[in-house]
């Protein structure tokens, strides 16, 4: 048997791994090389991809460019293809309605004559623009009745700012100065408290400074007016205006208004006058009368010494109106104080007020589905509620909670056939509610 | 001494009026200018503007002059600014062709 040669052994091993320990960093070094050729054929190939998607990059951008000088000389073009407008131009605008009423209370079912107001607009360059609205309808007895619901110049004094003189519409709330035209109005009628008779002020006779401010994206808006102010009537304040002031105490009224964003506009409003107590226009020989004659200056004078009431109202309304949404609320509070008291008994009076609101929503359905019938449908729904305080026959004659819910159908964008149920829930326990279903077919032009 | 209360609206009514009559002769020279993204920012403000209360009725509904008229109507009425009217105005007149 041959003797393990250790020697021999260990020998062979420490050649062994001399061999290895000279040949490792030479292996390591190779693939280290390989590695890097590898990392640079990747961004070799990173690097074409991005050159070609560069080069379309710059060719989409070309056509872009291309497209966009089209437009913008499309634009020029079209901007420069205007007529020419006469220093003196018109338009003749407007809107009219008719209807009819089934209801369950004691009212008739009944057509409704509805109403025309045509509205003529006249301006002068940039400078001044006259706009005047009658409402002509007629009444329950057969009369035709015609209202000058406003007759107004309105001076452009600047981008901002726009002077409106003559008898407007009340710049209070949202409702009566936007939305009444039956057109526009996604109910067949106002909501309570909102209309005649109502807590909203209707117009008024003065001036107003009117106008919108850009603070950078958002806008900010106003309307203050000084004017006639409101009177003591049947529903125990008129709040319309009058071509004379029964008295020298101007009324104030306005609304600010933000829009933080597009879609959503909040405003604030307010009325703040002196109401002298209610005047005959013909005495029938009661010694407290006030009569009014056409000099009116016995008049005043008997009205300043009677004491007169302290009118304030104040309110809020919003409006989001994105895609088919349309979403509005408004609430306006009044109160009436120290009305017809007499300083020299200190006898008080009892404060008459009222307050009003209304939410509603309206959706329209273009979108929903493939159907163009369906496009055209709006369904809406509205409640709201109308309460005065501060004597009997006045809180039973105005208090109610009305909730509408309707159907339009729009035939043009100022083309609108309406359905609705309108369901009246009066508070005074005496007066049965009523229920009226509704149609309505306005036309604004 | 009442009366003289009574007359302070419309005298700061006056000044301000005083004030901002200056802006109008510079907003008349400005609306002659050609500007061709004009009818970009007027079809923006078209469309959010005039949607906040009602339907927006075609630009072919009416003429140049017509328009004119209604786009200030509105100007007052919705408390626009005359500079985005007058974008308004040049959209809907270059749009009824």
């Amino acid at each position: 048997m041959k003797a393990i040669s250790y020697w021999g052994i260990a020998a062979s091993m420490a050649t062994a791994v001399a061999i290895s320990g000279l040949t490792a960093p030479l292996y390591a070094q190779d693939a280290d090389e390989a590695r890097l050729l590898e990392r640079l054929n990747s961004l070799e190939s990173e690097i074409q991809k991005l050159k070609e998607q560069l080069k379309e990059t710059k060719k989409e951008s070309s056509d872009t460019k291309k497209v966009a000088e089209k437009a913008e000389k499309k634009a020029i073009k079209a901007i420069a293809a205007k007529d020419i407008v006469r220093a003196n131009s018109w338009h003749l605008a407007g809107y009219a309605d008719v209807g009819i009423e089934f209801s369950d209370g004691d009212n008739a079912d009944t057509f409704t004559s509805g109403k025309f107001n045509p509205a003529f607009h006249f301006q002068f360059k940039d400078i001044v623009l006259f706009e005047s609205e009658f409402e002509v309808q007629t009444s329950n007895t057969g009369e035709t009745d015609i209202v000058l619901e406003y007759s107004q110049l309105d001076f452009l004094l600047h981008d901002n700012a726009v002077l409106v003189a003559g008898k407007f519409l009340s710049p209070v709330g949202q409702f009566q100065e936007r939305l009444h035209p039956s057109w526009i109005n996604k109910a067949t009628n106002a909501p309570a408290g909102f209309g005649h008779g109502g807590i909203q002020p209707i117009s008024e006779v003065g001036l107003m400074l009117r106008g919108g401010v850009p603070i950078g994206e958002k806008l900010f808006t106003y309307s203050v007016a000084v004017g006639n102010g409101p009177r003591a009537g049947h529903d125990g304040v008129e709040l319309e205006g009058f071509g004379r002031d029964d008295n020298s105490n101007k009324a104030l009224s306005g609304r600010l208004a933000f829009m933080p964003f597009d879609d959503l506009e909040i405003g604030g409003s307010f009325l703040n006058a002196k109401i002298a107590p209610e005047a005959e226009e013909e005495g029938d020989g009661h010694d407290d009368e006030v009569e009014v004659e056409d000099d009116h200056d016995e008049a005043e004078e008997i009205i300043a010494e009677v004491a007169q009431g302290d009118y304030e109202l104040w309110g809020f309304d919003l409006a989001y109106t994105r895609g088919n949404w349309d979403i509005r609320a408004e609430y306006l509070t009044a109160d009436l104080k120290g009305l017809g008291g007499d300083d020299d008994h200190d006898e008080a009076p009892e404060p008459l007020g009222w307050e009003a609101w209304y939410a509603q929503a309206a959706y329209r359905l273009s979108g929903v589905t493939d159907s163009a019938f369906i496009h055209r449908l709006e369904p809406m729904v509205r409640y709201g509620r109308f309460t005065a305080e501060g004597d009997h026959e006045l809180e039973d004659e105005l208090s109610e909670k009305r909730f509408n819910v309707g159907l339009n159908y729009w035939v043009s964008p100022s083309v609108v056939v309406k359905t609705g149920l309108e369901f009246r829930n009066y508070i005074a326990e005496h007066r049965e509610d009523d229920t009226r279903l509704q149609f309505q077919l306005s036309y604004g032009f | 001494m009442r009366k003289y209360t009574a007359a302070l609206p419309f005298l700061a009514i006056a000044g301000v009026v005083g004030f901002l009559s200056f802006g109008a002769a510079t907003a008349e020279q400005a609306k002659e200018k050609v500007d061709p993204q004009q009818f970009a920012r007027g079809a923006k403000a078209w469309a959010k503007t005039c949607a906040r209360c009602h339907n927006m009725k075609s630009a072919q509904d009416n003429s140049d002059e017509e328009w004119h008229v209604d786009v200030t109507h509105m100007r007052v009425r919705a408390n626009i600014p005359g500079d985005v009217a007058r974008d308004i105005e040049a959209f809907l007149r270059a749009s009824n062709k």
